[in-house]
């Protein structure tokens, strides 16, 4: 499948950009979401690609996120070690987590705090993707609930109105 | 489907493989080993036949630490990195259970980066080298560890198990010697065996099983079921511990690839909170974690059963109900030769450390490989199927 997509690299780089977004709004605005992210003792993770400049940082507040794309230390690096990986993850094809187990991720610091930003993508995963598409995604994935729902189309709002500033 | 596969390793097995040690230091240019082992392995006099290969070989007794407690620490690892500095010394030799070959991953791990920061080494494929030469020699037949690429040390101030992997840490030769399993208890045989038995079957049910995984594991469910009765009833009996020793090897390059699922998650949890040994953590959970994946796992469950009851008939289901009920059969029989606990209440468990233990279950990295998820719910009713 991968080797069929031209361009991944820029196709990456915008659906990086949704989830910078979608992280941000999440982290403010879904309870669930943030109480995931909660449990986790590092103060600040990277996602990147490597042989690539894709890259962004998270560094956890008590009320909000802050991201930037600087080449900064953080205590909790995600590196894909191919653009393929990433892309199927920030496509919705796979999961974090099964990317994890396809040894497909390079891991600088705690299992078990890159297990938790994994329960935390998921949600996000489903909240971004239709269920449809993620049901077959997931291991177990029952459906999103109609508040839940609503989250998602706040969000995809909330992201239209910014996309175009 | 996607799955990688490695097996580094030269397993030399059977009856003195021990002396082959100081020649293949010497194959491999290195002559300042350090032996890792620990104090009960010591007293026991499981060393002298490593003494007695090294004298008659007329190669340099080496240095030896044995200074590890039964769960390895992140201070028993930097202890060791500063004797492996101090002595100048140029290869590792692990003489032990998992607790000393997984000491000795985490050493290769600081003398090949050279830094003496463990936890900042944690992580998974993080490494940039092999580092120096690596023998292990298990003396239970249980882990694994002489053949795979993960260590699992604890960190007492977070009070939790710190999970590194890297295929860097594979030992380069494993060596198996009945001799050094002979004198192993019944209990830890029993808990050793049957931890083996559950990399065995994680590793076939899992996310990551493929085809030469597979076949691994198949043949170690088969070895350990034919063999782990007999290695507690006649501990003496140098056939039986070599096959186990197999087995277990056998069981370990399956899980190293394939790796474990939620009974190693429940069980890392509760030896971090209640401070049992490995083997009897997951002697408790196996029976619940097979449960919790029956749904999802019937085929697997139905295909295993060839391995220990091949003249049963059936559909799948009623094949995969027959292997459970085999496998809780098993744990039984093993429980009453062996005497170790037989649920979570006889090992200092309370409601109290059930929070505590089902948090870090949740967070423990082999979850990641098991087909169901392991939720709060999952944790809750599998502890409460093994008080």
């Amino acid at each position: 499948m991968c080797k069929l997509v031209k361009g991944k690299e820029t196709i990456v780089k915008m659906l990086l950009s949704i989830f910078r977004k979608s992280l941000i709004y999440l982290y403010k605005n879904d309870n669930e979401f943030k109480s995931i992210l909660s449990n986790v003792n590092c103060g600040c993770f990277s996602i990147s690609v490597l042989k690539s400049d894709l890259r962004i940082n998270v560094v956890l507040g008590k009320k909000s996120v802050y991201i930037d794309s600087d080449n900064r230390r953080c205590d909790l690096e995600i590196v894909f070690k191919n653009l393929c990986f990433a892309f199927k993850v920030f496509s919705g094809f796979i999961s974090l987590e099964e990317v994890f187990a396809y040894k497909g991720i390079i891991l600088k610091g705690s299992i078990s705090d890159a297990l938790t930003i994994t329960r935390a993508i998921k949600r996000l995963q489903a909240l971004i993707f239709p269920d449809l598409w993620i049901g077959r995604t997931f291991k177990e994935f029952t459906g999103t609930k109609l508040e839940e729902k609503l989250t998602f189309l706040k969000f995809y709002f909330y992201f239209l109105m910014n996309a175009r500033r | 489907m996607y799955f990688e596969f490695l097996t580094p390793t030269k397993v030399i097995a059977g009856d003195d493989a021990i002396f082959k040690l100081p020649f293949e230091l010497e194959q491999a240019k290195v002559n300042k080993p350090i032996i890792l082992t620990d104090k009960g392995i010591v007293g026991a006099g499981i060393l002298s036949p490593v003494e007695l290969a090294f004298k008659e070989y007329k190669f340099k007794m080496p240095t030896v630490f044995d200074d590890i407690p039964p769960e390895t620490s992140v201070e028993s690892v930097q202890t060791a990195f500063k004797i492996f500095k101090s002595e100048n010394c140029d290869s590792i030799v692990a003489i032990g259970g998992g607790s000393v070959i997984d000491t000795a991953k985490a050493l290769r791990m600081m003398v090949a980066e050279n830094n003496s920061d463990l936890m900042s080494l944690a992580g998974a494929d993080n490494l940039s080298g092999k580092g120096p030469v690596f023998i292990a020699a298990p003396t239970t037949s249980g882990t694994g560890s002489e053949v795979t690429s993960v260590a699992v040390i604890y960190d007492s101030k977070s009070s939790s198990k710190i999970a590194f992997a890297s295929d860097f840490l594979i030992p380069d030769i494993a060596i198996l010697d009945p001799v050094l399993t002979i004198s192993l208890p019944k209990k830890l045989t029993a808990a050793s065996g049957i931890d083996a038995l559950s990399h065995a079957i994680e590793a076939y049910i899992g996310i990551q099983s493929n085809h030469i995984s597979k076949a691994l594991s198949f043949k170690a469910v088969n070895m350990i079921f034919n063999n782990l009765i007999d290695a507690i009833a006649n501990g003496k009996d140098k056939k039986v511990r070599l096959n186990m020793l197999i087995a277990s090897t056998i069981a370990g390059m399956a899980f190293s690839n394939s790796m474990v699922g939620v009974v190693h998650s429940l069980a890392h949890a509760s030896g971090a909170v209640l401070h049992i040994p490995h083997g009897v953590a997951i002697s408790l959970f196996l029976e619940a974690g097979l449960r919790e994946n029956f749904a999802k796992c019937k085929k697997e469950y139905s295909e295993l059963l060839n391995t220990v009851k091949c003249d049963f008939l059936g559909d799948k289901e009623s094949r995969a109900n027959e292997f459970l009920k085999v496998v809780g059969d098993f744990l039984k029989e093993l429980r009453r030769l062996s005497g170790i606990p037989s649920g979570l209440k006889e090992v200092g468990y309370t409601k109290e450390t059930e929070k505590r233990i089902i948090e870090l279950a949740i967070s423990d990295g082999s979850s990641i490989f098991n087909k169901i998820e392991l939720t709060e719910e999952v944790a809750r009713r599998m502890i409460e199927a093994s008080l």
